[in-house]
């Protein structure tokens, strides 16, 4: 089978900084949620392609995470490993489907490709964040089933 | 994608007819059974990750999410407790560990002091005209705190009115649309759980009841829904490429016929003003054109493709010699019968993105379409030289919504509404048309629409549908991504 990217870019797993190390004195304190957090939901998800994460190959960052928990709005860009890849809506769609698994329902997420990272990014951007289609899509098993793959994480 | 394949039904090969799918009254104990029943017995292997598992305790929405986040967890979703709710164990074996509940949809009946405060200090900011948009009825059971029309809950001085907020529950899933029978009567509302509920007003007492669950139908999400202007019939639109068509024997629901042909999942339904026509579009980038024959038999009259992408609505104008077809393509096209056949009269262009609804004023003068381009466009109707209708653009009403708009009604009393990816619920007037007991409205320039109010967080998640009430000036139905439906009363403000 052809891959479309036969020769992938792996970079390392970062350590980062965790929020975790503090302790919350009182229940009703709430931490912001900040993009640190958003990156450690999404950096394992797996590339369909290759068995390598997301953060291994690239595709996201903390950087490219943009948070305001104030006005419960993010938005996330995600760099596909080459500008014709086939796999940038699947894997939109994956890391959408992750952040609505994990994140407070009143958030408004935007998935859209790092600018000039895909050669029909308007396209894949119109339909990640059209959400009848994306809807409509969870709808199918067969999809749901590559999303599921890709969510469970790096293989041990 | 969904693999869904394309059934002959062109040449009027009717359909199948479903008979004995009786309405069923929902009791609230039976609520839990049924439900499970009905997810059991699903036909397909459906998987939603959206909603994992579903709280049944009286319709509440719940979401959960999913616990293997690593170190780092998101605090807030984590530890916001449920309260109660049980969460039923999913029935497809997943690779995951087991969830922990979410985010709970919050009630209005929960903190109605904070939403009355909130949306209280809002009114001062956003509303300058003399009109605002306030809750009213109630619209689940057995509410005991049920508040009868007319009857407000003080507010603090000198802040305009709210009544505290009571909504229906019922729907497991988003509910993606709304709409009122012809009589405004009965309300239908549709949604991701596959079923259509019908509501109608319990008694003097002013509450709602739930009179009908249409459900074992459709084999997925019911998008859209439409009465014929008789009132007796329903056609229902679903993912699951079908319309089914009901029809009302008293107190119970019949489904009497389904219309298959779209290639995927079906966004829109609506019925003639004439009662004659039913028009559908869909995913397929189609447009089909059905008649309703005596006996319950619809014919495919014309399929028309046209459109370069999704069709997400179409809307009949009042004449009914008109068809709107609104797209994924970002324009909206005319239709009209030209010697038997259905031809595309016009497109317009102007959106910079999806269109995902369109209205007509009552006179038919007048079209709005709202967009994912957060905008409003008016559209005037003008007779060409021929006589032929030609839409031109008006006016574009920018600047007030921050998401999508996928909802867009306009009023007898001339009032154009919204519902929102925001969250809001927005009301434009313009400002000659205006009635004229609004005070302190001026001319704007040209005619412009002006913001008339907005509410803030009209639900806890985004508005999906908007429609003002037939026959009940100022009253309006709205629901949204929080499962949840609630029905509105536009009054002015003691100035």
């Amino acid at each position: 089978m052809d891959l479309i990217n036969p020769e992938p870019i792996i970079h390392e797993r970062k350590n980062l900084k965790s929020n975790t190390d503090r302790t919350t004195t009182s229940e009703d304190q709430r931490d912001a949620i900040d993009p640190l957090e958003i990156f450690e939901h999404i950096r394992d998800i797996t590339d369909p392609e290759h068995p390598y994460s997301l953060e291994q190959l690239n595709v996201v960052s903390e950087d490219l995470i943009d948070i305001s928990d104030d006005k419960s709005s993010l938005r996330v860009q995600f760099t596909p490993t080459v500008q014709h890849c086939s796999m940038a809506t699947l894997i939109g769609l994956c890391i959408r489907v992750k952040l609505m698994r994990v994140l407070p329902s009143r958030f408004k997420v935007d998935i859209l490709i790092t600018p000039g990272g895909h050669s029909t990014e308007e396209a894949v951007n119109k339909q990640l964040n059209d959400k009848e289609r994306v809807a409509a899509a969870l709808e199918n098993p067969s999809l749901v089933q590559m999303v599921n793959n890709s969510l469970q994480g790096p293989k041990p | 994608m969904s693999g869904e394949e394309l059934l002959p039904q062109r040449s009027g090969d009717s359909l199948a007819v479903h008979k004995a799918r009786l309405f069923r009254k929902q009791q609230d104990d039976d609520e839990e059974e049924e439900t499970a029943e009905e997810e059991s017995s699903a036909e397909d292997v459906k998987l939603q990750p959206r909603i994992d598992s579903i709280a049944l305790a009286r319709g509440r929405l719940s979401i959960n999410t999913d616990a293997t986040s690593p170190a780092g967890s998101v605090e807030e979703s984590l530890s916001r407790k449920s309260g109660g709710l049980k969460s039923k164990s999913p029935k497809q074996p997943k690779p995951k560990s087991p969830k922990k509940q979410g985010v709970r949809t919050r009630f209005a009946e929960d903190s109605p002091e904070t939403e009355g405060e909130r949306s209280n200090s809002l009114a001062g900011t956003l509303s300058n005209v003399g009109r605002k948009l306030s809750e009213a009825f109630t619209f689940g059971k057995s509410r005991s705190s049920s508040i009868s029309r007319g009857e407000e809950k003080p507010a603090p001085e000198p802040e305009p009115v709210e009544i505290s907020a009571e909504s229906t529950h019922g729907h497991t899933d988003r509910v993606w649309s709304v709409t009122w029978s012809p009589a405004g009567d009965f309300l239908a509302s549709c949604a991701g759980d596959k079923t259509v509920r019908i509501w109608s007003e319990a008694g003097p007492s002013g509450g709602w009841h739930c009179a009908a669950v249409l459900e074992d139908s459709h084999s997925r999400t019911v998008r859209s829904c439409a009465w014929s202007p008789g009132g007796r019939q329903l056609a229902t639109a679903s993912f699951d490429a079908t319309t089914a068509i009901w029809q009302r024997e008293g107190q119970e629901w019949e489904q009497v016929a389904v219309l298959e042909g779209h290639e995927n999942e079906v966004k829109s339904v609506a019925w003639s003003p004439s009662g004659m026509l039913v028009a559908t579009c869909s995913r397929d980038k189609s447009v089909w054109l059905w008649e309703s024959l005596p006996g319950n038999e619809f014919e495919c009259v014309d399929v028309k493709q046209g459109h370069s992408q999704d069709v997400k609505m179409v809307a009949w104008h009042p004449d009914g010699d008109v068809l709107a077809s609104a797209s994924y393509d970002d324009t909206i096209k005319l239709w009209t019968e030209s010697d038997d056949e259905w031809i595309c009269a016009q497109t317009l262009v102007g959106h910079e993105s999806t269109v995902w609804a369109v209205a007509f004023n009552t006179s038919g003068s007048q079209m709005v379409s709202c967009s994912a381009d957060t905008t409003l466009r008016v559209w005037n109707c003008t007779s060409n030289v021929d006589g032929d209708p030609n839409w031109k653009l008006a006016t574009t009403i920018t600047g007030y919504h921050t998401r999508p708009v996928y909802s867009v009604d306009w009023s007898h009393q001339n009032v154009i509404v919204t519902g929102s990816g925001d969250n809001a619920i927005r009301c434009f007037v313009q400002p000659q048309q205006a009635p004229s007991e609004v005070p302190g409205i001026s001319l704007g320039p040209g005619g412009a629409f002006q913001l008339l109010g907005c509410k803030e967080q009209a639900h806890d998640a985004d508005v999906n549908c908007v429609q003002w009430r037939p026959h009940h000036p100022s009253e309006l139905a709205s629901c949204g991504d929080d499962g949840i439906i609630k029905l509105w009363l536009a009054h002015e403000l003691p100035d």
